[in-house]
């Protein structure tokens, strides 16, 4: 197995079985995808890291009650 | 060459690290374990960056800063981030102030004003009927969002608690006739002369908070004695309103926390007249308190800061930057005061905030059968994108702008409240200094703060800039 590179909880390596580029989330101990290029699997972690689709469930006036 | 050569970030150093901070998408890393200019702590965009610092140096952010912006993760305000957009207009927070009267004469009290005019009462039914009104409103309105409601906010919940119980009971019984969920909260109280009734409330409610003049002595021993009439399993939470000579932070924190399961520091809006007032010397003295309080925590063990940030509350001003930070939540606005809330005065007057009653200017209307619901649509918080000088602030959505009432207090006509600025600004950076030390100390760290606190860490990164770079460069 090629070398992890590793960003925060992220790591992503080559499998040497297929060649394709493995992502794998180190705290969730999941493997996030398989893919083709390096560039791809980078731009999935570059998703997961961004993940702008929880920011999207969070309300803009979350903090309410007691604020001031 | 950088195409928006201009963008607006923040760039600080502070303790020998400098650090990058960006607004549209709130990451944030360390740029170098050095500080990039002598003489500037802080820039607000690359141009003042770019003035003050080395070419050399400059090149080498300018570079780094590319290859984000190329993945997306620093996006300027033209880019595909997300707007503020006002909800379809309705109420979800309601909090009836039925009467000013108070057994404490808190010199910080921000109903103090209002409680030397005539000391109306708002009658029970006419509560009642307000409730409904604004329960109504939301079913013809089709929302689908909770109705939480609240009482006595410019009072002490105590004095008139037999009240606030027919209003619970009340809020019980027409729960049935809405698809959406009505809940009320036990609003804080100074918990200076509570009666049985009231004790037996909280026992079964299992939720205290308490809001207390630290430095008044005689209040303080009694709140604590009257602790002991609470039962063990009540979660008991602690509401320090702190000015900016308090004295040491982490003492307040430490002493109470053996008395509360909770304890949140909040800062003070203080009348520009009153002798404690914010001014510029004074701001100097608060930030170094807030300096000090973060070093404190960094001599801390894992465990042990671990537990120290357990025992600070929901509402604790700093920890709500620190919690913003780790979950780089996007703040549109800084209180839902107006847009989702509204509050009511003994006169029936209806106001966006309870601090705000008895001021004209905020007036949004009085309560009547009558009452056309949309002459309560207002814009008196505004969202930063529509301040002018929040619109390109970086720290624009973790502070969600000014505080209208604070504003009041400081007798500022303009649309900002320096000191504000300056505190948010501060806490920012410390905060970021505090997580950056914290990961590097403790790698897992937040990951244990985020089951403990419930909070998301989405510091799930390398905050080290280089090797941030470095990974996604092919």
């Amino acid at each position: 197995m090629a070398e992890r590179e590793k960003c925060g909880d992220f790591e992503i390596y080559k499998d040497e079985s297929d060649g394709w580029w493995v992502v794998y989330d180190t705290k969730k101990k999941k493997r996030l995808g398989k893919f083709i290029d390096k560039n791809s699997a980078l731009d999935k972690v570059a998703f997961f890291i961004q993940d702008e689709k929880s920011d999207e469930e969070e309300s803009e006036y979350e903090e309410t009650g007691s604020v001031c | 060459m950088l195409e928006q050569q201009y963008i607006n970030i923040l760039i600080f150093s502070y303790n020998g690290k400098s650090y990058i901070y960006t607004p549209e998408t709130r990451f944030f890393w360390k740029i170098s374990d050095s500080e990039l200019c002598t003489n500037k702590k802080r820039f607000l965009s690359l141009k003042e960056l770019e003035e003050c610092c080395s070419e050399k140096k400059y090149q080498g952010i300018i570079e780094q800063i590319n290859m984000l912006k190329k993945r997306k993760f620093i996006i300027d305000e033209k880019g595909e981030s997300k707007k503020f957009e006002k909800k379809n207009f309705s109420f979800d927070y309601l909090v009836i102030n039925p009467s000013n009267e108070c057994n404490l004469d808190c010199w910080f009290c921000y109903a103090k004003n209002e409680r030397k005019k005539e000391n109306n009462k708002l009658e029970i039914e006419k509560s009642k009927e307000i409730i409904r009104y604004f329960a109504d409103f939301k079913k013809k309105r089709k929302s689908e969002t909770a109705l939480g409601i609240s009482l006595f906010y410019t009072s002490d919940v105590t004095l008139n608690f037999e009240y606030f119980r027919e209003i619970v009971l009340f809020i019980e019984q027409i729960k049935k006739d809405y698809s959406f969920p009505i809940y009320y909260f036990l609003p804080s109280t100074n918990f200076f002369s509570p009666k049985q009734g009231f004790v037996d409330f909280v026992n079964e409610y299992k939720f205290l908070t308490v809001t207390l003049d630290s430095e008044n002595e005689e209040v303080r021993k009694k709140v604590i004695d009257n602790l002991s009439k609470i039962r063990k399993e009540v979660v008991k939470h602690l509401i320090i309103p702190i000015h900016p000579m308090i004295e040491n932070l982490v003492s307040l924190y430490s002493y109470y926390s053996k008395f509360f399961d909770y304890v949140s520091l909040r800062i003070l809006r203080i009348e520009s007249t009153h002798p404690q007032a914010w001014d510029k010397r004074k701001l100097s003295t608060f930030l170094k308190k807030i300096e000090n309080l973060i070093d404190y925590l960094l001599t801390l063990k894992e465990k042990e800061l671990l537990e120290f940030l357990k025992k600070i509350g929901p509402t604790d001003y700093i920890l709500r930057y620190l919690n913003r930070l780790l979950s780089r939540e996007k703040l549109f606005t800084r209180c839902p005061a107006g847009l989702t809330a509204v509050c009511v005065s003994p006169n029936s007057e209806i106001y966006p905030c309870s601090s705000l009653i008895g001021n004209e200017k905020y007036k949004l209307g009085v309560w009547s059968k009558k009452l056309n619901m949309q002459e309560l649509d207002n814009d008196v918080v505004k969202s930063v994108e529509k301040i002018k000088e929040c619109s390109s602030c970086p720290i624009r959505y973790i502070c969600g702008g000014p505080c209208v009432d604070w504003k009041e207090k400081q007798s500022i006509t303009g649309n900002v409240n320096k000191i504000e600025c300056e505190i948010n600004f501060r806490l920012v950076e410390l905060l970021i200094y505090f997580i950056d030390t914290v990961n590097e100390r403790f790698p897992l760290f937040f990951n244990k703060y985020e089951k403990e606190k419930k909070v998301k860490n989405k510091i799930n990164y390398s905050l080290d800039l280089n090797q941030f770079v470095d990974f996604f460069s092919m």
